[in-house]
C-alpha cells in the first residue's frame, strides 16, 4: 500500500447545501459532509476528477499533502523482507529503471553478459583443448627404418650371454631419446659388436613418463608389458623397434591398446597369446616392479646406460659406446659411423613440475 | 548505474561484496597452496581422497609451460581486487566485469573438472574446493547483480 494523498472537493456553488463524499470507487455518495478523501497513489487526481458516478458542477479537486497512514512502510527497513520491499521500491522509483526491466529494449545487461562472458568461455576451453591437444593417435603404425637382426636375439636380450661387455639399457617406449638411441645406435653396435661377439645388451624397463598423467591406462606399462609378452614368442626385438618407430607424443596415445595390438599383428605375432599374456598382468607387474629397482638404483632418466662400470645418460652414440667397448676389450671393432644427433634424455620428474 | 546508492543497496552491496571477496580471497589461497607445493616438488596433502597428486602432476596441471595454479592465483586475485573494488565503491560496471570473470571462469574449471573425471581418472580434492569458490562466486556474483540493480 503506498502512501494515500489528501484531496478535497469544493463545491462553491453547492456551499451550504448537501455535501457529498466520494467514495473510493469514484461514486459520490449521499448523505455524508466531508469534503476530504484519502485515495491511492495510484487513484491520480486526473481520475479523481472525473468519477464515474454523478457529476459534481464546480468540483475542484486539489492535491494537499501526503501523509503518513499505518499501512506505509517504516523509512527504516527492520526485516529481510522490507529491506527487500523498500529496495524495489527504491529501483522502481529510478528513473529509467522500468525499461531496462521489462526488456523491451532488449536483453538486460546480465543477459548480455552473461551470453559474452558464455561465448569466451567456450572459446577458452576449445583453445585449452588445443593447447593441451590430445588427437588420438592413428591406429595404423608405420615400419621401423632399421631393425635390429632377429638372428641376435635372446629374448629382451641380443648377443651371447658370455659376451665380454654388457650394455644394460633402461629405457621408455616413450622416451624420444631413447626412439633416437634405438633407430641409430643400437642397430649400428648390433651389427658390429654384437654380432662380433664382444657386445652383449640387454632391454630394461624404466617405465617412467606414463606415470606422469596418472591415469589408470599406463602407456609406458602398457608398450614394455607388450615388449615382454612379444619376447614370450621371441619377438621383443621386431616389438621393440615398431614401438619405437610409432611414438607420438608423450601419454597422447601412440601406445594405445588398439596401436598395441596393430604392432603386435605388424611384427607377425600369435595375437591371441599376446593378448593373453598381457590379460594375465604378470608383464605389467613386472614392468612395474622393474621401474620400481631402477628408481631404487637412482636412475632417474631416459635412456640411462650401463656398460664396463660406467654409467651414461642419454642418448650416446655408437662411437662414444664403441670406446667404451675398445677400453675394456682392445680387440673390439670401432663402430660404424652414426649420425646420431644426442637428444637430452627423459626425466623421472613429471614433465609439469616447475 | 548506481553512483548514489540508496541505504538498501547500500546494505546488500555491504553483504555481497564481504561475500564475493571472501570467496574470491578463499580462491587464491588454495590455488596459492597448489602452486606453492608444485614449485616446492612436492605432493599436495590429498588427505582421505587420492588423487590429487595424480592431477596436480599430471601433464594437465600445465598450460603454455606454466602451471595451472598460477593462472588460477593470478585469476582470483583479479577477482578479489574487483569483489573489493565493488564492495566500496558500489560502481556497477566493476560489478558485471567481476560478474563476466566469473562466468569465465565457470567454464575453465568445468574444462579442468571434466579432465579429472575423465580423462585423467583422478580427483583433485583442491581442484574440486577452487571450483567450488568460483561457481559460488559466480552464483554470488549473479544475486548482487539482480539485487543491486
Amino acid at each position: 500500500m503506498q502512501a494515500p494523498v489528501a484531496l478535497t472537493a469544493r463545491a462553491p456553488a453547492m456551499a451550504g447545501r448537501t455535501s457529498r463524499h466520494i467514495g473510493s470507487d469514484g461514486r459520490f455518495l449521499p448523505g455524508a459532509r466531508p469534503t476530504t478523501l484519502w485515495v491511492d497513489r495510484r487513484c491520480r487526481p486526473a481520475r479523481a476528477t472525473t468519477p464515474r458516478g454523478p457529476a459534481l458542477p464546480g468540483a475542484e479537486v486539489v492535491v494537499l499533502s501526503s501523509r503518513p497512514s499505518s499501512t506505509t512502510p517504516s523509512t527504516t527497513p527492520v526485516t529481510r523482507r522490507q529491506r527487500r520491499a523498500a529496495e524495489r521500491a527504491a529501483r522502481a522509483a529510478e528513473p529509467g529503471r522500468r525499461r531496462v526491466a521489462s526488456g523491451r529494449r532488449g536483453p538486460s545487461p546480465i543477459t548480455r553478459i552473461t551470453l559474452a562472458a558464455g561465448a569466451a568461455g567456450l572459446a577458452l576451453v576449445v583453445i585449452l583443448g588445443v593447447l593441451q591437444g590430445r588427437a588420438p593417435a592413428s591406429a595404423s603404425v608405420e615400419p621401423p627404418l632399421r631393425q635390429i637382426p632377429t638372428e641376435l636375439a635372446d629374448g629382451r636380450s641380443l648377443g651371447r650371454a658370455d659376451a665380454p661387455v654388457t650394455l644394460e639399457v633402461w629405457s621408455d617406449f616413450q622416451c624420444p631419446a631413447c626412439g633416437v638411441f634405438a633407430a641409430d645406435t643400437e642397430p649400428t653396435l648390433a651389427l658390429d659388436q654384437v654380432a662380433a661377439g664382444i657386445l652383449r645388451i640387454e632391454a630394461h624397463d624404466a617405465a617412467f613418463i606414463g606415470q606422469r598423467v596418472g591415469r589408470s591406462y599406463d602407456e609406458s606399462v602398457e608398450a614394455a608389458a607388450g615388449a615382454r609378452c612379444a619376447a614370450e614368442q621371441n619377438r621383443f626385438w621386431p616389438f621393440h623397434d615398431y614401438l619405437y618407430a610409432n611414438q607420438d607424443r608423450e601419454n597422447a596415445g601412440a601406445f594405445s591398446d588398439e596401436r598395441l595390438t596393430a604392432v603386435a599383428t605388424a611384427v607377425g605375432l600369435d595375437v591371441p597369446a599376446w593378448q593373453a599374456c598381457r590379460d594375465a598382468g604378470t608383464a605389467r607387474a613386472a614392468v612395474r616392479e622393474e621401474t620400481r629397482l631402477a628408481r631404487e638404483q637412482g636412475i632417474d632418466s631416459t635412456p640411462t646406460l650401463r656398460i664396463a662400470g660406467q654409467t651414461l645418460v642419454g642418448a650416446a652414440s655408437a662411437e662414444d659406446i664403441a670406446a667404451i667397448i675398445r677400453a675394456a676389450v682392445p680387440s673390439a671393432p670401432a663402430a660404424s659411423p652414426s649420425p646420431v644427433t644426442s637428444p637430452g634424455p627423459s626425466t623421472a620428474a613429471p614433465s609439469g613440475s616447475p | 548505474m548506481s553512483g548514489s546508492p540508496t541505504a538498501p543497496n547500500a546494505v546488500t552491496r555491504g553483504r555481497h561484496g564481504r561475500l564475493l571477496l571472501v570467496l574470491a580471497v578463499l580462491g587464491a589461497a588454495i590455488a596459492g597452496y597448489l602452486l606453492a607445493v608444485r614449485i616446492a616438488g612436492q605432493p599436495p596433502v590429498c588427505g582421505p581422497i587420492a588423487g590429487c597428486d595424480q592431477v596436480a602432476t599430471s601433464e594437465y596441471a600445465t598450460v603454455l609451460g606454466m602451471p595451472v595454479a598460477l593462472f588460477g592465483l593470478g585469476f582470483s586475485l583479479v577477482l578479489a581486487g574487483l569483489a573489493f573494488a565493488w564492495w566500496r565503491s558500489g560502481a556497477r560496471p566493476v560489478l558485471l566485469g567481476l560478474y563476466g570473470l566469473a562466468v569465465l571462469g565457470v567454464f575453465a574449471v568445468g574444462y579442468l573438472t571434466f579432465l579429472e573425471i575423465f580423462v585423467i581418472e583422478a580427483i583433485c580434492v583442491w581442484c574440486v574446493a577452487y571450483a567450488v569458490t568460483v561457481v559460488a562466486l559466480w552464483l554470488g556474483a549473479a544475486v548482487a547483480v539482480r539485487r543491486t540493480g
